[in-house]
């Protein structure tokens, strides 16, 4: 295995790569050998972001497509008109409404549904031939650390994480006699700065080599699982403020 | 572990200039720990009960010369200290600790007998406790990550695993406890709950196998442990898993309980669908060509 290159000769697909995580897990995956395309819907904001990445890494594809789903069909069609086939997908888009639970549409629960699960979904469908083909393809889905911890505010946002969560966790034992993974990485939903016991603020980068982590052969024996990139957050609820009091380091 | 920006990672050398223990580190699993964390820049520290350790530690100061064998008994507390304190005092500082170690002397409860059960604890949840206290001291200094090899079976149930599976359950709370603590020191601590492993000599397999297809086809039957994905993973599944955890590509998680086991918990009710592809067995030889195969350069 060459960890330098981790990624050399594979085709990457990247929903919401204009977004902080998507461009770092682009950056990342080109410079580990992959070709990526990146897909976002506001034509000025993928443009900036990978004006610069493109002239430095030439792996790297943008393209302008609305996050609906059913408008995943075109893009993946685009996307192979340049690429012989997708065998990483990840889903990184970050369409997340707060609010209390009795305020919530059910609109504004199937948008954020629509955007988060559905894309990636409709483009799993589309991508699927090629990596049942070439038996391999490895899913990535981001998702706010909302699967087994609460704020308030979030139902709606930890509805839509939850089932992107199971959603992976599920469609590995479809496909895994294909060997296709599918697994998920959860980012701190609110990103409050010092929060995380750990290191304070997550960078991007963190979300991007987890994301790498999951697509390379370093993990060719992990699928359907669940990683916290969140500073340890799930797992020291309250107390973790009395151990960084006594540390002297953050209270 | 470093908290600078990791903008400038060396993917090549993740662990440049780190030192390692990593405790039943001469044969099997731990053996390939040692080597990957080795090729990636870290001197490692390995203990054993055989002597034979001397040899492996050998092997390795080829690459890394630093690297060194203490015998020690985990099971015997007195040994397991003046190991620590050897440590110490040969290495300096040590940055990383992956507590391999891990013995299975499990009975069905109802013959279970306490001096059985408790050295099953004594090796696999206070030898781990010990070397977590003992390195402890001077992380707080500078960082470090810990790294807890369990099994699936600290959730899940396979007759008869009650010693044993009640430690290595016990080693997956102890971590997220130690998380909590330390994360405020840069102190990380994880676990990794291996499924269907090929812990044997997975260097020997390889080079017999190369890329032979019809071995290949034969090697991924024979180490179908009944896990969703194909042909059981290797040794090398494990200390890639490892590498990850210990090395700065992970230093936002911490508390973590990572499953490297080919989705074999996941699966609800030990359901899971054995329909194979038409083409079965280039299935085979594609899943195990990959998995014997890419790591011709560690």
């Amino acid at each position: 295995m060459k960890y330098a290159s981790m990624l050399e000769g594979r085709y990457a697909l990247i929903l919401g790569g204009a977004s902080q995580v998507g461009r770092a897990v682009a950056q990342t995956f080109a410079e580990h050998g992959a070709r990526v395309a990146v897909a976002d819907e506001d034509r000025q904001r993928t443009c900036e972001a990978f004006a610069d990445l493109k002239e430095k890494i030439p792996g790297v594809a943008a393209f302008t497509e609305k996050l609906a789903a059913p408008r995943m069909k075109d893009l993946c069609s685009a996307v192979l008109s340049e690429f012989p086939y997708v065998d990483i997908l990840v889903g990184a888009t970050d369409l997340y409404k707060t609010g209390e639970a009795h305020l919530f549409s059910i609109s504004d629960l199937r948008q954020m549904l629509g955007v988060n699960l559905g894309c990636a979904v409709r483009c799993f469908q589309e991508l699927l031939p090629g990596m049942k083909k070439n038996r391999r393809g490895d899913v990535v889905l981001f998702a706010p650390d909302l699967v087994d911890a609460a704020l308030p505010n979030t139902a709606a946002a930890a509805a839509c994480a939850g089932a992107i969560n199971s959603f992976a966790r599920n469609a590995t034992f479809d496909y895994i006699r294909y060997h296709i993974r599918v697994n998920t990485a959860l980012y701190p939903f609110d990103g409050h700065p010092g929060r995380e016991p750990l290191t304070g603020s997550p960078e991007s980068l963190d979300a991007a080599n987890a994301a790498l982590w999951y697509a390379c052969d370093l993990s060719r024996f992990v699928t359907g699982e669940t990683l916290n990139v969140n500073g340890g957050m799930a797992y020291m609820q309250a107390g973790f403020e009395r151990a960084a009091g006594k540390a002297g380091v953050r209270a | 572990m470093n908290k600078s920006s990791g903008k400038h990672i060396n993917y090549d050398r993740l662990l440049e200039g780190k030192t390692a223990v990593v405790t039943s580190g001469a044969h099997g699993m731990g053996k390939y720990i040692a080597k990957v964390l080795i090729r990636h820049g870290a001197t490692c520290v390995i203990n054993g009960m055989n002597p034979e350790g001397e040899r492996t530690a050998e092997e390795f100061r080829k690459d890394a010369p630093g690297c060194f064998f203490v015998r020690c008994d985990m099971s015997d507390r007195d040994d397991t200290l003046r190991f620590i304190e050897e440590v110490n005092q040969r290495a300096g500082h040590v940055d990383i600790v992956v507590n391999n170690v891990g013995i299975n002397r499990s009975d069905f409860t109802g013959q279970v007998e306490d001096a059985r059960f408790e050295y099953t604890q004594q090796v696999n949840l206070y030898g781990t406790m010990r070397m977590v206290r003992g390195f402890l001291p001077g992380m707080k200094k500078t960082g470090g990550a810990f790294v807890h090899i369990s099994t699936i079976h600290s959730v899940v149930g396979m007759p008869p695993n009650t010693a044993y599976a009640s430690s290595k359950s016990a080693i997956n709370a102890f971590s997220g406890a130690v998380a909590a603590e330390y994360a405020a020191y840069g102190i990380r601590s994880n676990v990794i709950n291996p499924g269907g492993i090929f812990t044997g000599n997975n260097d020997e397999i390889f080079a017999e196998i190369g890329d032979d297809r019809e071995k290949l086809i034969e090697r991924g039957r024979h180490g179908d442990y009944g896990q969703p994905d194909y042909g059981g993973g290797s040794a090398y599944d494990i200390a890639n898993s490892t590498l990850f955890l210990v090395s700065g590509l992970s230093r936002h998680i911490t508390g973590a309980v990572i499953k490297v086991d080919g989705g074999t918990v996941n699966q609800a009710h030990r359901f899971y669908d054995r329909r194979l592809p038409e083409d079965s067995d280039e299935l085979w030889y594609q899943v195990m060509k990959n998995r014997f195969t890419s790591v011709e350069d560690i």
